[in-house]
């Protein structure tokens, strides 16, 4: 048996190969506006995204994923799929999102020998859903048999880190000060993978109109270093 | 459950023409006779009797277009929801849309008084080829205390399904209270939100650049977001600081796709 531990990881690495490097989803139009500009903008603004958009699309879609696998109803899973790609509304957070899923898909089931990855890459490949990087975490966590409330920390984790190496280069910010924003967001981490467990299953992706702006408006910002 | 309102409406196309075939009312909504702006292309005008929603209210739309009808909706003056003590107010409305219909859905903004609690579900079910054009707006009542943002909660989710495929989920959700409102990502610094959705196939390659084109007078006064949909529908978020903000913002996009569909400008407002 594979440590949990161990193998989540080897899936939060910034050397996994998820694509997500590319995505800053939203945060460079602020950088890009001058709003996000040094370690304390950007922090506070990591604790909103984090909060809400994190919070009630990645954190709740990871639980919700990972019950209806326990409970062995992939349609439920499938179904999810669908909902998470239409409240996506920007055209480079949805693209971006089922990029990083379908890889995250293909990654996951050549790395593990699970029917349910397997089964989920081949409805992607057939376009009956699009994919979702919350989805294969949760399927991945729960081939691993890992705990589900961690699979969400260790998710939200590697959403978290890999927006804060984008930063870096992006702001930029000295490597240190990733760190210490990435040590410094752990608390809000666990916070939030706890409260996932008392939402309601219809607050699923609650979303702020100032970041949904935001995500539009990077379409048409004329210098860019991310896809979103 | 007993409602404090209701209302339906179904358009059919005759000859060209397009009747209210249906209409059924009671309680606190009521719509006016339609009017013709356009020839063959009425408006309605809905209203609510009681002069403002309060705790408890639930409210019911649903609209009906058949094949080919052409119809705008729109309401007499704002919505206003007031304290909401023990119960939130509960406002939902379906919308099916038939082959080469065209629905416009411009209502007045929504303004939530203090302790005011809302929620709206909006559902869209259209066939593939049928125009939608749908609106709307929130802002926060005046307050005592003179600050915004004195309601608890406003929640609003909006679902497009085409050919029974959902397209778009749009779920807002605005609590004052729960971290700074006005900050980075939520209302950054405005006091209203307005939404527009686009689906048509009269939308073609392009949109964006008229879109933006659109937009650009209003670089100043509103802070705007426009976005492809995945079926090739048009998103748009508008942030303002006032209401004729984002209504103007609505009429020029309204009138945008008028011009589509081989209709004259109107200015619907009245006031």
């Amino acid at each position: 048996m594979i440590n949990p531990m161990l193998s989540f990881m080897q899936l939060c690495d910034s050397n996994f190969p998820s694509g997500a490097f590319s995505h800053s989803f939203g945060l460079e139009t602020y950088i890009y506006e001058g709003s996000i500009y040094d370690a304390g903008t950007f922090e506070a603004a990591m604790r909103m995204y984090m909060s809400n958009q994190m919070a009630y699309t990645d954190a709740l879609a990871c639980r919700l994923a990972y019950e209806a696998i326990e409970q062995e109803q992939f349609g439920r899973v499938i179904e999810l799929d669908i909902l998470l790609l239409a409240l996506s509304l920007p055209k480079e957070t949805r693209e971006g999102t089922r990029r990083i899923g379908e890889r995250m898909a293909k990654l996951c089931m050549d790395l593990y020998d699970s029917p349910l990855i397997r089964q989920y890459y081949e409805a992607i490949r057939r376009k009956e859903v699009s994919g979702h990087p919350s989805i294969v975490f949760a399927l991945a966590a729960h081939h691993l048999q890992a705990d589900k409330t961690e699979a969400i920390a260790a998710h939200l984790f590697s959403g978290v880190h890999s927006l804060i190496q984008n930063a870096v280069r992006a702001i930029p910010l000295g490597q240190t000060d990733g760190q210490r924003i990435l040590l410094s967001l752990q608390p809000l981490i666990q916070e939030i993978a706890d409260r996932a467990e008392q939402m309601a299953e219809d607050e699923l992706g609650m979303s702020m109109p100032g970041l949904e702006v935001a995500q539009m408006r990077h379409e048409q910002l004329p210098v860019r270093l991310f896809m979103s | 459950m007993s409602m404090t309102g209701t209302l339906r409406l179904k358009a059919v196309c005759r000859d060209e023409k397009t009747v209210v075939a249906d209409t059924y009312f009671d309680g606190a909504f009521k719509v006016a006779r339609p009017v013709y702006f356009q020839e063959n292309e009425p408006t309605v005008y809905s209203l609510h009797v009681g002069g403002g929603y309060v705790g408890g209210d639930r409210y019911h739309t649903d609209v009906v277009l058949e094949e080919n009808a052409r119809l705008t909706l729109t309401t007499q003056s704002a919505a206003k929801v007031y304290k909401t003590p023990d119960e939130p107010v509960y406002q939902s409305m379906n919308i099916q849309l038939a082959k080469n219909s065209v629905f416009l859905y411009m209502p007045d903004p929504l303004i939530a008084y203090e302790q005011a609690r809302f929620q709206q579900e909006t559902v869209i079910r259209m066939e593939k080829g049928a125009t939608l054009l749908y609106s709307d707006s929130m802002t926060p009542g005046w307050s005592k205390s003179g600050r915004p943002f004195r309601y608890e909660w406003i929640r609003s989710r909006v679902k497009i399904y085409e050919d029974g495929v959902l397209q778009a989920y749009d779920h807002l959700f605005l609590k004052p209270d729960a971290g700074d409102l006005l900050s980075l990502m939520q209302m950054e610094g405005c006091t209203h939100v307005g939404s527009l959705f686009i689906v048509s196939p009269l939308l073609q390659a392009g949109w964006k650049e008229e879109v933006g084109d659109l937009f650009q007078s209003y670089s100043e006064q509103a802070r705007i977001g426009f976005s492809e949909l995945k079926n090739g529908g048009c998103t748009i978020r508008i942030l303002a600081n006032a209401s004729h903000v984002i209504e103007e913002i609505v009429l020029q996009c309204t009138n945008w796709m008028r011009g589509k569909l081989n209709q004259e400008a109107v200015a619907l407002r009245k006031y």
